[in-house]
């Protein structure tokens, strides 16, 4: 007697070892499912965890130096970049004197924008874009706050004039 | 080796005479500009108020400028200067934020060096960077 087993669905196998297939089409399927295989590290994620590495390097070297940044401002600082636009670069990270973590988004001698960030919901901001110098303080609650993310929009406008660095 | 400087009274600065920051952070310069990291004062509270070391450097060549930075600046801390960033009292001048002119006050010993007084105070953060972003962007960076 022979016994054969079924699955109720039909279900799909990819077992590379035994692909030999050479085709162009075969080529191409093989790198398509090799994509869709590969898991999905979102440029976010990437994003995130380079910040938080350049955040605990900042953080060390300011340990170095006597210099402390509260766990409330570096999780604030996280926050902050975590909730701007993905297309935006990880800013410069520096700890200040006084406990602060700095954010620097320095593109040249006439865009740069610095903002500070404590354990509280104020931040302070400076930026220089053009021959405009602004500063301020904003309240940073979840959401970039909207001056912010005008002054990044500014920053980093298409054609925007500049020394490269 | 100290540099045959000729001598300097702490007479008040020149509106046109060359004053040197000197960069000690590798961090704090690109290949074009100092950045203006390099002009915030530390959190130092002088009977002045908040003060920026600078160097008057008018009259020396750059061996002397750069042996002034590295006896005066550098030595002090055990650190190396990797650059400077070259402006004058003008210039200085023309930096505001919220109603704050800057100013250069002679402060020897040691020879040839001066503050830039008038910083906002500790509360006011963001007045004072954004003084050292526009002093940032008129200096005149030169690397060694």
């Amino acid at each position: 007697m022979n016994v054969a087993i079924m699955p109720a669905r039909p279900i799909a196998l990819f077992v590379p070892r035994f692909d030999e297939a050479v085709s162009q089409t075969a080529v191409e399927l093989r790198a398509e499912i090799s994509e869709a295989l590969t898991p999905d590290r979102t440029s976010d994620a990437e994003r995130s965890d380079a910040f938080i590495e350049q955040l605990i390097q900042a953080a060390a070297e300011a340990a170095s130096r006597g210099v402390y940044a509260t766990p409330e401002a570096l999780d604030r600082a996280h926050a902050l970049v975590s909730a701007l636009a993905s297309d935006l670069p990880v800013p410069e990270i520096v700890v200040d004197d006084d406990g602060e973590v700095g954010l620097d988004w320095d593109e040249g001698r006439r865009r740069v924008l610095t903002v500070s960030v404590g354990e509280g919901s104020t931040l302070t901001f400076a930026s220089l874009i053009g021959t405009e110098p602004l500063h301020g303080r904003v309240s940073f609650t979840g959401a970039v706050p909207e001056t912010l993310a005008f002054l990044l929009r500014r920053l980093y406008a298409a054609g925007s004039a500049g020394d490269h660095r | 080796m100290q540099p045959d400087q000729p001598a300097i009274t702490a007479d008040p600065v020149r509106p046109d005479e060359r004053i040197s920051r000197f960069v000690l952070d590798r961090g704090h310069f690109t290949t074009e500009r100092v950045k203006f990291r390099a002009f915030l004062p530390p959190h130092n509270n002088t009977p002045d108020g908040l003060v920026l070391s600078v160097g008057r450097t008018r009259d020396l060549n750059e061996a002397e400028v750069w042996a002034w930075g590295d006896e005066h600046v550098a030595n002090l801390g055990g650190r190396t200067v990797f650059a400077r960033g070259d402006f004058t009292l003008e210039l200085i001048q023309e930096v505001a934020a919220n109603g704050v002119i800057l100013g250069i006050v002679p402060d020897e010993p040691p020879p040839r060096h001066a503050n830039i007084t008038g910083w906002p105070p500790f509360a006011r953060k963001e007045v004072r960077a954004s003084l050292a972003q526009q002093l940032a962007a008129k200096a005149q960076l030169v690397r060694r």
